[in-house]
């Protein structure tokens, strides 16, 4: 890399001061373009080989009937059309969809609320409850499972001796198809909440306080303060926020993984658990990246939604 | 308004402080105490971990000596391995790319960006199945390369490192090049000492996600010797036999440097989640 760099001050004022350079072909802007990508290629190769061709990789194998093992068989759209009258994979598809639909607007608000409130008190309280919301954030999903195994133990967990001091007989949380679901939803959230209101409130953090005072001379209350005033200011935020837990709330794996392992009756049997069990149990090694691009185009579609819904919303 | 008015009305926001706060103290405990019942029953006997103490009746480290006897040490070496260096070169390709990015005047410069961008929208699962038969196909199953190598190129870094880099007023560069200086040199001498704060930023975010990381370093590692914290963890759970204060004790473990890290560098932490938030 030496010899590029040689003489490199004399190049860059050159190319700055004469016009010339930028329709001809010379050395020094070669070496410009070549330093450029030299400093990019570390990355730009590795996003080649680890995600571009594993994208095209993936779309050839969902045509081809694989195992892994014995060679590929070429079945054209096969696979796609028998996913679509595969009961079991829309089954997952529904809960998945279930999941986030309860997922999204339970983290948002809870979060949004939280930051509201942390950003009305002030002084080292509310760095200091700051920090404490975010502590399940740095948990990793395993340990969390273990907390929350141990936490929603049917017989003689935490929490069903806590519903005991109300009266409320013991629930069986994970163990229970109605339930299991949800308790992985809100397990997943308490650890989030903490992350999205430390978005929120550093936006919160950003409003003039004039705006606010501007609106209470003219008598707002505090409702009116936060529809005018703080909700409008949100905008970015709320697109960010919205899509991002919709993207993650079609990825649920690993908590469902070590929780339920897809269970009871199938109850937590999201998209993506589906898709690694036909990939790594089944061995349908074709069969699951199709299903894994057509998870992929309706969390998309989804995601577009709500961008067309955030945005027309706030606009009025 | 009258002072006396002014008066009553600081004493009720007062009050209706201190009622905020005690709430936000109880909503605090919510948060809490799952992860304080994490740590006190890992020091509980095996038989007294149900009994939901607060404040343990017997304190017994019988939990943590089962558990390094399992190999703990070996997966917490493994973990910390995977992930300092997974953290180490990305922190190195990133900030290079990111200069790049932010700095360098290239042909199909905001293509390469928009290419880069674009990765962040492919889920996972859809490049699950063949990058686990590319990884396969290097040789690479049950080694740490195959846990490592393909976590390190990510946009999310590239990304943040371009943006902090475009901060940076350009004089100082121009100085520089009228001294002489290259532009690699610049990178070296006048970039990379300005921006220990995304470093450190970036460095305990990939930190915590590589060691948080769960389904690739199940899938690539099957053979024991080479699992990480978090696999061999939920192994345990899902044997029959390993006693909760066992569990309890591997999970405390598994979370201590990561709470090390987030108390020590937690500005750093917020800052880095309000960057990605915003901009």
């Amino acid at each position: 890399m030496g010899g590029m760099i040689n003489n490199r001050g004399e190049m860059l004022m050159s190319s700055q001061g004469f016009a010339i350079g930028k329709f001809f072909i010379t050395k020094k802007r070669v070496e410009k373009n070549l330093f450029a990508y030299l400093m990019l290629a570390p990355d730009i190769i590795g996003l080649a080989i680890f995600i571009f061709i594993p994208v095209g990789v993936a779309l050839y194998v969902s045509l081809h009937e694989w195992n892994g093992i014995s060679p590929m068989k070429f079945i054209g759209l096969k696979n796609y059309a028998t996913l679509m009258l595969d009961s079991q994979w829309w089954h997952s598809v529904r809960i998945t969809i279930v999941y986030a639909l309860m997922f999204v607007p339970m983290v948002y608000c809870l979060s949004l609320l939280i930051a509201v409130f942390l950003n009305s008190i002030t002084g080292k309280i509310q760095g200091f409850l700051r920090t404490v919301y975010f502590v399940p954030f740095t948990v990793s999903t395993i340990v969390l499972s273990i907390i929350w195994l141990f936490m929603l133990d049917p017989r003689r967990g935490f929490v069903n001796e806590f519903l005991h001091i109300f009266g409320i007989p013991a629930q069986s949380f994970l163990g229970n198809p109605k339930q299991a679901l949800f308790c992985i939803e809100f397990i997943t959230a308490w650890t989030l909440i903490g992350y999205y209101s430390i978005i929120f409130l550093a936006v919160l953090k950003d409003i003039p306080v004039i705006y606010y005072e501007a609106a209470k001379l003219d008598g707002a209350n505090a409702f009116q303060l936060f529809k005018s005033i703080t909700f409008p200011m949100l905008k970015e935020v709320n697109v960010f926020v919205l899509v991002v837990t919709t993207i993650a709330s079609f990825q649920v794996f690993d908590q469902v993984k070590v929780m339920t392992n897809g269970g009871p009756a199938g109850a937590t049997n999201v998209a993506v658990f589906y898709i690694y069990t036909n990939a790594f149990d089944y061995l349908k090694l074709g069969y699951s990246s199709a299903l894994a691009f057509v998870l992929f185009v309706i969390m998309f579609v989804f995601s577009m939604m709500l961008l067309k819904i955030t945005r027309g919303g706030v606009r009025e | 308004m009258n002072s006396e008015g002014k008066l009553i009305k600081n004493k009720n926001g007062q009050i209706l402080y201190c009622v905020k706060i005690l709430g936000g103290i109880i909503l605090g405990c919510l948060f809490l105490i799952p992860i304080y019942m994490l740590v006190v029953s890992s020091i509980k006997p095996t038989g007294e971990v149900f009994d939901l103490r607060f404040i343990p009746k017997t304190i017994s480290l019988n939990g943590y000596s089962l558990i390094l006897k399992q190999k703990f040490l070996r997966y917490f070496l493994n973990s910390l391995f995977i992930s300092t260096t997974v953290t180490i070169v990305a922190l190195v390709f990133h900030s290079m790319a990111g200069y790049a990015l932010a700095r360098l005047n290239f042909v199909g410069r905001n293509v390469v960006f928009i290419l880069i961008l674009s990765t962040l929208m492919i889920p996972f699962s859809v490049i699950l199945v063949p990058l686990f038969i590319l990884v396969k196909n290097f040789g690479w199953l049950n080694t740490f390369k195959g846990v490592i190598i393909p976590a390190i190129p990510h946009a999310y870094g590239i990304f943040l490192f371009r943006q902090f880099f475009l901060t940076i007023p350009k004089e100082l560069e121009e100085a520089a090049t009228l001294d002489g200086c290259s532009p690699f040199g610049i990178f070296m001498r006048i970039f990379l000492p300005l921006s220990k704060p995304i470093i450190i930023t970036l460095a305990t975010a990939f930190f915590i996600a590589n060691w948080n990381n769960y389904m690739w370093p199940m899938i690539v590692n099957q053979s024991q010797n080479k699992w990480v914290l978090q696999v061999a963890l939920a192994n345990y759970i899902g044997r029959t036999g390993t006693p909760w204060d066992a569990i309890m004790a591997g999970g405390v473990i598994t979370i201590i440097p990561i709470v090390i890290l987030f108390f020590v560098l937690q500005r750093y932490i917020v800052e880095g989640i309000k960057m990605s938030g915003i901009k």
